[in-house]
């Protein structure tokens, strides 16, 4: 597929489920990481320091007016540092794209910093289909040590939930040694979620990408949460890159189950199938070479 | 049915035991997001039908037949909290020297995953 004029590696194949052979792709699509610069956080796993730039809203512009004219653009994921640092840009930003994508699933992946300032505006609500909040425990202290940083809180994330109900609230956690680590935490947290009513919640074991991912590093798989209330319901893998599975957490507030989903990547520099805006640049995967 | 499917449908059984109008709405969201069958269904509740259709993704995008669903523009309460949010406190607070932070520390991280395709 030639994009901006190089030729760029597309995913033609969805994940392969439960190890059969992989489904062609119904049309050549492609995800959209868009970065912000800065954070108001500063967690030892993150490797994500000042490699993004001040944005260029023209060159965005540019970018999005391509992708449009070239390609299905399946998910758009305004990310970071913390997309909403700067509130004023963020929804310049999310203005803008939404005009060129009007239907295209967004998801907004915020550690929450100004997201109560944001649900002010009920304009925004419709804008963001999914937001995707870093939350890598169930107590507010333990999140902030986490973070280093004061965070959003339970009650502050129920009520954002309550009253912005066209946003779809995903939460997810990082396992980290110390934190959320055994099948006992990771059912704590999972009851956390289900009384804040999020319906779905997702667990990471860290990157080996610094030595602190290396000592704290939990590996989902090893923890044997298979269990009466919680269930396997689908297994993805993607070649030998990445491998994800989809779990069934079954709970008595009103949603009635939280869906989880878990992931391991494996091979993370072989993963170039995003585009990735970097306030400057558009990239081929995280960290690649430039493209436009 | 695969074994795990029939884990799941005991683990439904044993969990919501008589609570019916639960389990079946949780039986009807997992059977339209393709996690449990046709057949995994009846064996929940041999006397329904499962109505409504399968989900071609899980997470039910919103949809955009709602008129005015990406209107952008402002209200003068929108204005005023706009006002409120450009004064000045975020601009200057973090140079580049501040540490920065990634909220996965993954590369395609798999946020917005979609429950029924994968990543």
């Amino acid at each position: 597929m030639i994009l901006f004029g190089n030729e760029i590696n597309i995913k033609t194949y969805n994940c392969s489920l439960f190890k059969q052979a992989p489904v062609k792709k119904e049309k050549e699509t492609i995800a959209l990481y868009v970065k912000f610069k800065g954070c108001n956080a500063s967690c030892n796993f993150c490797e994500y320091k000042n490699n993004a730039s001040d944005f260029d809203f023209k060159k965005y512009k540019e970018i999005l007016l391509h992708l449009k004219e070239n390609i299905w653009v399946n998910k758009i994921n305004l990310t970071g540092g913390e997309p909403t640092l700067n509130q004023p840009l963020f929804k310049k930003v999310l203005k803008l794209t939404r005009e060129i994508f009007p239907e295209t699933y967004l998801i907004l992946n915020t550690n929450g910093y100004n997201l109560l300032k944001l649900s002010k505006n009920k304009n925004i609500y419709p804008l963001i289909s999914n937001i995707s909040l870093s939350r890598h425990h169930y107590e507010n202290e333990k999140n902030n040590e986490i973070f280093r940083c004061n965070t959003i809180n339970s009650k502050d994330i129920d009520n954002l939930n309550n009253i912005s109900k066209t946003w779809q609230f995903h939460v997810t956690c990082n396992l980290i040694k110390g934190y959320i680590d055994n099948k006992e935490e990771v059912y704590k947290y999972l009851d956390w979620v289900a009384s804040i009513n999020v319906a779905s919640c997702s667990f990471v074991s860290l990157m080996p990408i610094n030595e602190y991912c290396k000592d704290n590093f939990i590996d989902f798989e090893k923890l044997n949460l298979e269990g009466e209330r919680f269930k396997l319901t689908k297994e993805w893998n993607y070649e030998d890159k990445c491998k994800c599975n989809n779990w069934a957490y079954l709970t008595n507030n009103k949603n009635g189950w939280v869906k989880v989903y878990t992931k391991n990547t494996y091979k993370p520099l072989d993963i170039t199938t995003s585009l990735v805006f970097d306030g400057k640049n558009i990239r081929a995967g995280f960290n690649e070479k430039i493209i436009a | 049915m695969n074994p795990k499917e029939q884990e799941l449908i005991k683990a439904l059984k044993k969990f919501y035991g008589r609570k019916k109008n639960a389990m079946h709405k949780v039986a009807l969201e997992m059977w339209s997001n393709n996690d449990i069958s046709d057949e995994g269904y009846h064996q929940l509740f041999p006397e329904n039908k499962p109505d409504g259709s399968r989900a071609k993704t899980v997470g039910s995008r919103p949809t955009c037949d709602d008129p005015g669903r990406y209107d952008t523009s402002k209200s003068k309460e929108d204005e005023d909290n706009e006002d409120e949010d450009e004064d000045g406190e975020i601009h200057g607070m973090f140079g580049p020297e501040t540490p920065q932070s990634h909220h996965w520390n993954t590369d395609d991280d798999g946020c917005g995953h979609n429950f029924n395709q994968g990543c």
